[in-house]
C-alpha cells in the first residue's frame, strides 16, 4: 500500500474572482482520520469535488495509490477506490435503501453490461446489500424508498454506499450536518471501524466529534491551508480558536 | 388489476381481435391491427431511452424512417434488378425481411451511435435540440435525393418476403409484426431489471451518485440509445412494408413526435404503455377521425389530461399503482 494514499499538490482552483482552492498541498495517510475544517464557503467541498474528479482543477496534480488521477473521470476514481459521501444527500430517490446500495455492490462486483440475468435475483448480491445496510442501523428501512427516509437517514444510507464500495480511501462531506446527537454518537463509532477498512478524509463543523477522531486536522481558509497538525496543536493553535473555536482573542 | 394483469389482457386483445377480424374477413381491421404493433414497437425502443435513461429524444423519427428507408432500398434494388453497389463484386437488394430487419437495425445503430456520442454529453433542453436536428437533416436529405423518390416517396411493389409465409396475406403479416412486438417485449423486460437497466434507471434518476459510485454514465446511456434505435428501426422497416410504400414523413418531427405521444400516452418507462398508448392513438384515430378531420385536438385533450392528472399514463389508470416501481 503507498503512502500516501492520496497525496495533493500545489492545488489551484479559481471561481472568477474567488480562490476556492489557493497552493493547496494535503496528503491522506493510511490508516489516520484527516480532518478538514474552515468556515462555510473556505473550499472544503471543492477540494473535495476536485480529488472525485466533479470539478477540473486549474494547477497541480493529485495522486491516489501512486498513480496521477488528475484527468481520470469520476466513474474511472471511484472504480479505483475513491468513495465519497456529498454534503447534499445524493441518492437514488425512487429506489429502496436496499437497491441504492445493491446498485454500488453491482458497480463493484463486475460489469453493468449484462442484459438478461436479473439482478435482484442474485442471492449473494442482495445478501452483500442487506450486510452493508446492517452496518450502517438502516435494515429495517431496507424496502423503504431513498425518498422516504428521514434526513438523518439518508446520510447513514450515503455511508453504506460509501462502505459497500469497499474503497480505498474516504470522502466524507460533513456526515453529521443535520443528524440527531443518538445519530452523530452512532456515526462516530462507524467511522472508528471504517478506518480499519480505509483512511478518511473528513469534513466536518462538529468539533467534538473532530477532536475525538482525528489523528490530523487541517483547517482551511480562503482556500489557503492556514494551519495543520495533530489535534493538541490545532487545538492550541491561536489563529484557530479565534476564528472557529469560539476563543476570544 | 395489477399492471401484469393489464398487460396480459392488452395482449390477449392485440392478438384475438385481428383474429376474429379476419375470421369475418375485414382485413382492413386486421391491417389497423398491424399498425398498432408496429407503432408499438416503435414506442418500446424510444420507451427504453426516454423512459428508463430518462433521455428526452427528439429524433426517433431517425432510425424510423432508416428503417423504412435501407427496407424500401434493398426492396427496389431487387426488384429493378439493379445492384446495390457494383464494382470488383456486385452487392444485389434483397426481398427477404430476415436480411433486411438487421440491415435496418446495424444502419440504425451506426447513425445511433454517432448522434448519441454527439448529443449525449448534453442533456435537456440541449439533448432535444441536438436530437430533433439530427433527424431533420436526415429529413431534408431524403426530400432532396431524387434517387430513392425525394419527396414523392419510394414505393415498395411487393411486400417483402419471409420463409414459409405469405407475407401479403394481411393476418400473416400481422403474425409477424406481433411476435416480433412480443419478443421485444421480452427481451425489454428482461433488460429491465438486469444490471444494465438497474443501472440505465438509477442514471435516469442521479447521474452524479451513479458516477460516484463507479459507473461511466456515458456508456451505459449510448449502449441504451443505440438499443433503443435499433427497436425503432426495425419498427420502421415492418411499417415500410405494411404501406408498401416509404417517404420523408417517416423522418419529420411529427413522427418523433407521434412516437413520443404513445409512450406519455401508455405511461413513461412502463413494459406495456407504448402498446396502450399506440392502440389508444389509432383507435381516437379511427373512430373520431372519421366523424371530424380535427380529431388530433381531441387527442391534444387527452394527452394534457394524461400529463396533468395520471403520470402514470393509461397502463397507470388501468393498473392504479400511478407510481412506476
Ligand atoms: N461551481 C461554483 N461556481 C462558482 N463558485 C463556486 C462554485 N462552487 C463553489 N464556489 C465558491 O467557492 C468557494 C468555496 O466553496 P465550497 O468549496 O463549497 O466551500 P465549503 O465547502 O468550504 O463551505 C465559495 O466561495 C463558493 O461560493
Ligand atoms: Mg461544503
Amino acid at each position: 500500500m503507498p503512502n500516501p494514499i492520496i497525496e495533493i499538490t500545489d492545488l489551484n482552483k479559481r471561481f472568477g474572482a474567488i480562490q476556492a482552492t489557493h497552493d493547496l498541498n494535503l496528503t491522506l495517510n493510511v490508516g489516520e482520520i484527516h480532518a478538514l475544517i474552515g468556515p462555510n464557503g473556505a473550499g472544503k467541498s471543492t477540494l473535495i469535488k476536485q480529488i472525485t474528479g466533479y470539478l477540473q482543477p486549474d494547477q497541480g496534480e493529485i495522486q491516489f495509490l501512486g498513480q496521477t488521477i488528475t484527468q481520470m473521470s469520476p466513474a474511472s476514481r471511484a472504480r479505483m477506490g475513491l468513495a465519497q459521501t456529498f454534503q447534499v444527500s445524493s441518492l437514488i430517490m425512487e429506489y429502496s435503501c436496499l437497491d441504492n446500495v445493491l446498485l454500488v455492490v453491482q458497480a463493484r462486483s463486475g460489469s453493468s453490461f449484462s442484459f438478461f440475468v436479473a439482478v435482484r435475483d442474485d442471492a449473494n448480491l442482495i445478501q452483500q446489500a442487506q450486510d452493508f445496510l446492517q452496518q450502517v442501523g438502516l435494515s429495517d428501512r431496507q424496502h423503504l424508498r431513498a425518498s422516504a427516509l428521514s434526513h438523518g437517514e439518508r446520510r447513514q444510507l450515503e455511508i453504506a454506499m460509501a462502505l459497500a464500495l469497499e474503497p480505498k480511501a474516504f470522502l466524507l462531506d460533513e456526515p453529521m450536518a443535520g443528524m440527531d446527537p443518538a445519530g452523530v454518537k452512532q456515526l462516530i463509532e462507524s467511522l472508528k471501524t471504517m478506518r480499519e477498512q480505509a483512511p478518511i478524509l473528513l469534513i466536518e463543523h462538529d468539533m467534538a466529534a473532530v477532536f475525538e477522531l482525528a489523528d490530523r486536522i487541517t483547517v482551511l481558509d480562503y482556500g489557503r491551508v492556514i494551519a495543520s497538525g495533530d489535534v493538541e496543536s490545532i487545538r492550541n493553535n491561536k489563529q484557530v480558536q479565534v476564528a472557529y473555536l469560539g476563543v476570544a482573542s | 388489476m395489477s399492471e401484469k394483469l393489464v398487460n396480459r389482457s392488452m395482449m390477449a386483445a392485440l392478438i384475438l381481435l385481428p383474429w376474429l377480424a379476419h375470421w369475418l374477413d375485414e382485413p382492413y381491421y386486421v391491417s389497423l391491427a398491424t399498425r398498432v404493433a408496429i407503432l408499438a414497437l416503435a414506442g418500446v425502443g424510444l420507451n427504453l431511452a426516454l423512459g428508463l435513461g430518462g433521455m428526452i429524444s427528439f429524433g426517433h423519427a431517425a432510425f424510423f424512417g432508416l428503417g423504412g428507408y435501407v427496407t424500401g432500398i434493398l426492396a427496389s434494388h431487387a426488384l429493378n434488378y439493379e445492384p446495390l453497389f457494383s464494382g470488383f463484386i456486385d452487392i444485389p437488394g434483397t426481398t427477404q425481411m430476415l436480411i433486411i430487419w438487421p440491415l435496418a437495425m446495424f444502419i440504425a445503430a451506426i447513425a445511433a451511435v454517432f448522434i448519441g456520442l454527439l448529443s449525449l454529453r448534453t442533456s435537456g433542453v440541449y439533448f432535444i435540440m441536438i436530437t430533433l436536428a439530427f433527424a431533420q437533416m436526415i429529413y431534408y436529405f431524403s426530400i432532396s435525393w431524387p434517387t430513392y423518390g425525394g419527396e414523392d416517396g419510394l414505393p415498395i411493389y411487393i411486400r417483402n418476403g419471409f420463409p414459409g409465409l405469405n407475407t401479403l396475406q394481411p393476418i400473416q403479416f400481422f403474425m409477424i409484426c406481433c411476435t416480433l412486438l412480443l419478443i421485444t417485449l421480452w427481451g425489454v423486460s428482461r433488460l429491465k431489471n438486469s444490471r444494465f437497466g438497474n443501472a440505465l434507471q438509477a442514471l435516469r434518476q442521479n447521474e452524479t451518485r451513479v458516477a460516484a459510485i463507479g459507473i461511466s454514465p456515458l456508456g451505459i446511456k449510448l449502449t441504451a440509445f443505440v438499443i433503443s434505435a435499433t427497436i425503432t428501426a426495425l419498427a420502421g422497416s415492418l411499417f415500410a412494408d405494411l404501406n408498401r410504400f416509404v417517404s420523408p414523413t417517416m423522418f419529420s418531427w411529427h413522427t418523433s413526435g407521434e412516437i413520443m405521444i404513445f409512450v406519455i400516452l401508455g405511461g413513461l418507462g412502463r413494459l406495456y404503455g407504448p402498446l396502450a398508448g399506440a392502440s389508444l392513438f389509432i383507435l381516437c384515430e379511427a373512430l373520431l377521425g372519421g366523424w371530424t378531420e380535427y380529431w388530433q385536438f381531441f387527442l391534444g385533450l387527452l394527452l394534457l389530461g394524461v400529463v396533468l392528472f395520471a403520470r402514470g399514463g393509461l397502463i397507470g389508470l388501468l393498473s392504479g399503482e400511478p407510481k412506476n416501481a
